[in-house]
């Protein structure tokens, strides 16, 4: 999708945008700290923290003189955030270096890669979790074997995207990657799971078997993959793999054949993720900063249990 | 079709196919693009076959046809001329016979008629007969073939030349459809040199058929000149100048020539020509009658020749001549002023004069000139300053004029001379020319005081004169004045200024030629060819232009004809020979030098080259896409097959004047294992000096005297040897001074001095204390553009380096590991003289220090 609009997009994506733009600063306390919710099970006597009596809620809880004053249960709990561990897993592979110069030469624009647009996203929810005083573990996941980024303060998420910036986000290359085993990767506990993947590689089976953490998939493609509309009929394409099928561009774009395909093949894989996990978002190096945070905090209000939230 | 010529056209159309193919593939590689997601895609989509058609770029594609379709023609044309059968059989055959004078070298008339009639009888009923000879234009066809003998025997050899070339070019003018072309004729350069019959052949059949029995020519006496001598006053005697020559050489030849007028014989002399002599310039004196030849336009001198033995051409032994040069006549009035040129500068008009063809009789004062039958046609007389008109003016032209009144072309210049203050008198003579044939009693009134060429210009203009030369309207600017006496068809020019020329003067004397020529055209008196040609007797070099001239038959021999030059073979059309089997017409030998086939041949072999080099490449690059260098290397390993050649890092030692060759054992050993330098064991050894020696970096001296007593040649060769970066080497040395001072001389920016003991040769390889001296004498070096470019060194220092036995009395108190040790480093001077104070190697140094 050839870029032409103003609007900031992905492809511009710094760490420093703000993920919550409803300004609501997470709590920092020398106890607690956090982007993670937590119900504490304690008396209180602010309004702000009450809430109506549901069946199966500690009798403790209940607000006794309020139900004098105006026979409602209320119940007054205390609120209060911790940190929660965020693993964000990103799938790489030599795919993610499309669109190559060959092709945007050619096409006359400047586009970033899809590993351009994956760590951009990966470092961005770093910063920004970490920022919230959460646990942040990142991964690089590849053929070659798993590797893990380690992320302990924002200013080290800053340093790392500096350096990508600069390196022309040649992640391997350029960050200190710890080999880390599959298994390790696998057993790891986590709340919330991100997934930055282009699902060319398909879903990995251990990924939607999955249990007890909250797991996102940012499907993360390409806008030349999304809209095939400068595939020129008289060139030819082929794919990496080592059987090198090449196809007439005629023969793609005839009856819309290749945007059909890619449509069929993104909708089998939303309902296979949906299907194990509760979150699904497919962006592109050309969709807007903003929309892509509004998503993001609309998922927490969309699911029934928001990954941002849970009762301890 | 021979093997090569069809394996050619298939490498041709192989390539080109290859091209076409290669071109395809390369466009479809262009415009491929990686598409990861294709792998999701499902499979039922086909996939691209490997090959495939692209439309290819109009322009592109017309030219690339272009180019191949000329290429194809162009080797099939090839193969086709080169192919052609060689069928002398059915086609369409004219014969030319060449009846030029060359031709009867040794062949009579009858017997070349004879030979013709063979050659029409073996060609006849095989092909569609025509013919014709050099001496006419006319054709015979079929029907006179039988009568071929007697219409040569009738012609005859004729004696004007031919030019092959002209006469065919005429002859296909007429006869069209001619399919083979047949010349009768010999190898003569003169007839053949005009015809480019390589550029026929590619349309008719051509062959050359040499009369048989014609000899090869040996020697040819002929006339080449004949000239009548011209006395120094410009008139005609009786003497005339014979310039005899011959063709061959060491054999001495004699002979009688003999000189006809009007049927009398008026001279017999006797001619001899030495062995080595190639030129005979004889002076005769042949009276002849004035009267007879005044009866007889057309009386003429033949001169004959009679040699005593063998003589090539006959028919350019008679020479006829006109009895008298028949030259425009010129008279010219001028007192002389000085010595002939230096100081005559009239003397430099009657060259020019002389140069535009006049016979110019020269008298100093107009009474001197004996009136003859005829004026001559030009009349200039020059006014000095003091003359008086009885003394130049020339008024008997107007009185003889006024008797043949029919005669046109007289001309009379009045020039004034050098220095002339009063213009009275050449006034007065102008208006007595203009108004003849009335005469005039006195000098006019107008005519008085004039003491200005501008007064006299004036007077001229206003008599009616017009003005020549000069720009319009300003007759002070002209060359001359000029007025026509209609009367007596006369044409008077009055000069304005002298004809004198002058280095810094306005008339140069290149100019004067050239001025004279042009006044002479704007008066319309015609100088050129035509005057030229009734001078000589006519040699017409080409018959083909003259086949309507009368008397044909009495033209001279052309020079070119008698001279006999061979053409050779290769420069000749293919050969045909009658023999036992008939006609066979044998293969041309010409061609040789044209013949393009061989870069044609390495034009194919680098296309076909270049694009098997391009497939290679191509494949490896689709098969090991993945792995990029496995196309470097391919190249590198075919770079490497293609040329390795040895590389060479020895260093011969190089010697002069050493009696024996030294054995280089043990030194070869020692550079080689502390170097990195190797010692050739071939020793380059001479004991005189010559130039190949200095071919090496250095050079060793025995003795110093061996240089002192060189050559200057030699020894300027050498220095400059030394100043281009030679190195050379003197044992032997004990002071030497000559030595020196010829160095300095040679080369003064250099300068001689001891070698000092921090001296690049004390440390360009192995650290020195001191140089081995010998009877105190020391090391000395002459140091030249940086660096040092000789050394002189004590004592036989070679000798002592190569650990023989008895090295010499000199250098006693030193080992040899010493001697070897300044071996060493003098070679690491010569080959990199100061190398270690190269700033490059400091960091490693100091480093190393560290």
């Amino acid at each position: 999708m050839p870029l032409k609009s103003s609007v900031p997009h992905l492809g511009q994506l710094t760490p420093y945008h703000v993920s919550d733009p409803s300004g609501q600063n997470s709590v920092r306390t020398l106890r607690f700290q956090g982007s993670q919710r937590l119900n504490l099970m304690r008396p209180t006597r602010l309004p702000a923290n009450s809430r109506r009596y549901s069946r199966g809620d500690p009798v403790h809880l209940i607000d006794w003189r309020a139900f004098a004053r105006n026979e409602q249960l209320i119940i007054r709990e205390h609120l209060d955030e911790a940190s929660c561990r965020v693993q964000i897993l990103i799938d790489e592979g030599v795919h993610l270096s499309w669109p190559d110069l060959h092709l945007t030469q050619a096409l006359g624009l400047t586009l970033c890669t899809k590993r351009e647009l994956v760590w951009r996203l990966a470092i961005h929810l770093a910063y920004q979790y970490l920022k919230a005083g959460d646990t942040v573990r990142l991964y690089q996941r590849s053929e070659e074997g798993v590797r893990q980024l380690p992320l302990r303060s924002t200013t080290e998420a800053a340093i790392y995207f500096e350096q990508l910036v600069q390196g022309g986000f040649q992640a391997g290359m350029l960050l200190p990657l710890e080999v880390k085993t599959e298994q390790q990767l696998q057993n790891e506990r986590c709340d919330i799971l991100f997934w930055i993947s282009d699902g060319l590689q398909g879903i990995p089976d251990w990924l939607l078997q999955k249990k007890g953490s909250m797991a996102s998939w940012i499907h993360a493609l390409a806008s030349l993959e999304l809209d095939v509309s400068w595939l020129r009929a008289d060139d030819s394409y082929f794919e990496e793999s080592s059987f090198q099928h090449e196809y007439l561009g005629k023969a793609l774009l005839d009856r819309q054949h290749l945007e059909k395909s890619i449509q069929i093949w993104r909708d089998k894989l939303e309902e296979k993720w949906l299907k194990a996990h509760q979150h699904y978002m497919m962006v592109h190096d050309a969709s807007p900063i903003q929309q892509y945070l509004f998503q993001l905090e609309r998922s927490r209000q969309i699911f029934p249990m928001a990954p941002f939230e849970r009762n301890s | 079709m021979t093997g090569s010529h069809s394996s050619m056209i298939l490498a041709t159309i192989l390539s080109v196919l290859v091209g076409l193919i290669i071109w395809f593939i390369v466009r479809q590689q262009k415009r491929r693009f990686w598409m990861p997601i294709l792998r999701v895609i499902p499979r039922e989509l086909s996939a691209l076959p490997k090959l495939r058609w692209i439309l290819p770029p109009l322009w592109t594609l017309l030219c690339f046809a272009l180019a191949s379709t000329s290429l194809l023609i162009y080797s099939l044309q090839l193969a086709d001329s080169l192919v052609k059968k060689d069928d002398i059989d059915l086609l369409r055959t004219h014969i030319f016979f060449d009846l030029s004078p060359s031709n009867s070298l040794g062949l009579s008339i009858s017997q070349y008629a004879n030979e013709a009639q063979n050659l029409l009888g073996a060609l006849n009923g095989k092909a569609r007969l025509s013919f014709n000879t050099s001496t006419s234009s006319s054709i015979y066809s079929d029907a006179d073939t039988a009568r071929v003998a007697t219409i040569i025997q009738g012609e005859g050899f004729h004696r004007a030349g031919v030019k092959i070339g002209a006469s065919i070019e005429l002859l296909l003018k007429q006869v069209t459809d001619i399919e083979q072309l047949i010349i009768v004729s010999d190898r003569d350069w003169s007839s053949w040199e005009d015809f480019n019959w390589r550029y026929l052949e590619k349309k008719i059949q051509i062959s050359w058929y040499p009369m048989p029995g014609q000899q090869p020519a040996q020697d040819n006496v002929f006339i080449d000149e004949v000239k009548q001598k011209i006395n120094s006053s410009g008139s005609l005697n009786s003497i005339w100048q014979l310039s005899l020559r011959r063709t061959g050489q060491g054999k001495a030849l004699q002979g009688k020539i003999r000189a006809e007028f009007e049927g009398h014989q008026v001279l017999a002399q006797e001619w001899h020509f030495d062995q080595m002599t190639k030129n005979l310039e004889l002076e005769l004196n042949v009276p002849l009658n004035g009267a007879s030849q005044k009866n007889n336009e057309s009386a003429h001198l033949l001169w004959s020749l009679s040699p005593i033995g063998p003589d090539d051409l006959l028919i350019d032994n008679d020479y006829r001549s006109w009895p008298q040069i028949r030259g425009r006549d010129a008279l010219l009035v001028a007192r002389p002023r000085g010595e002939m040129f230096l100081d005559d500068s009239v003397f430099h008009l009657k060259s020019s004069l002389e140069v535009l063809g006049y016979q110019v009789q020269r008298v100093d004062q107009i009474s001197e000139f004996e009136a003859q039958s005829k004026a001559p046609q030009l009349i200039v007389a020059e006014a000095s300053p003091t003359a008086q008109l009885g003394t130049f003016c020339p008024i008997f032209a107007t009185q003889r004029s006024s008797q043949e009144k029919g005669r046109e072309d007289l001309s009379v210049w009045l020039v004034p001379g050098q220095e002339l203050s009063d213009y009275g008198e050449l006034c007065y003579c102008f208006a007595a020319l203009v108004q003849a044939p009335k005469p005039l009693a006195a000098r006019p009134a107008y005519c008085e005081n004039i003491e200005h060429r501008d007064q006299y210009v004036g007077i001229l203009q206003s008599i009616g004169a017009m003005q020549l030369g000069g720009a319009i309207d300003s007759p002070l600017a002209s060359v001359a004045m000029s007025i026509r006496n209609k009367e007596l068809g006369m044409r008077v020019l009055g000069f304005t200024s002298p004809l004198n020329p002058m280095r810094a003067g306005q008339l140069s004397y290149g100019q004067l030629p050239l001025l004279l020529r042009a006044v002479f055209q704007a008066t319309g008196v015609k100088i050129g060819k035509n005057q030229e040609k009734q001078q000589d007797w006519p040699r017409i070099d080409d018959i083909s232009a003259a086949y309507d001239l009368p008397n044909l038959a009495l033209s001279n021999v052309p020079m070119r004809e008698s001279l006999g030059r061979q053409a050779s073979l290769d420069q000749l059309p293919a050969q045909l020979s009658l023999g036992a089997k008939g006609l066979v017409r044998q293969q041309s030998m010409g061609g040789s030098e044209n013949d393009a086939r061989p870069w044609i041949y390495l034009c194919l072999l680098l296309v076909v080259l270049s694009l098997w080099l391009e497939i290679i490449g191509f494949g490896l690059s689709r098969i090991f896409r993945r792995h990029r260098w496995v196309l470097r290397w391919f190249v590198i390993i075919i770079s490497l097959c293609l040329a390795p050649d040895k590389a060479e890092s020895g260093v011969k030692l190089n010697l002069l004047g050493y009696g024996s060759v030294p054995k280089l054992n043990s030194l070869m050993k020692e550079v080689a294992g502390r170097t990195s330098i190797e010692l050739e064991e071939q020793t380059v050894g001479q004991l005189n000096f010559h130039r190949d020696i200095l071919r090496e970096p250095w050079l060793w001296v025995a003795r110093p005297e061996i240089l002192e007593a060189l050559e200057a040649r030699d020894f300027s060769e050498l220095t400059a040897w030394l100043q281009r970066g030679g190195f050379l080497v003197v044992e032997n040395h004990s002071g030497s001074e000559k030595l020196k001072r010829t160095i300095l001389e040679a080369a003064p920016t250099g300068s001689w001095k001891p070698i000092p003991p921090d001296h690049e040769l004390m440390r360009s390889f192995h650290l020195l204390a001191s140089l081995p001296q010998c009877q105190n004498q020391v090391w000395e070096g002459f140091h030249f553009d940086q660096r040092i470019a000789l050394v002189l060194i004590p004592g036989e220092f070679l000798r002592y380096t190569l650990d023989e036995r008895s090295p010499g009395h000199c250098f006693d108190k030193y080992s040899h590991e010493q001697a070897v040790r300044v071996f060493i480093n003098l070679l690491m001077v010569s080959l990199a003289t100061d190398y270690k104070k190269d700033q490059i190697h400091l960091p490693e140094i100091l480093k190393r220090l560290r």
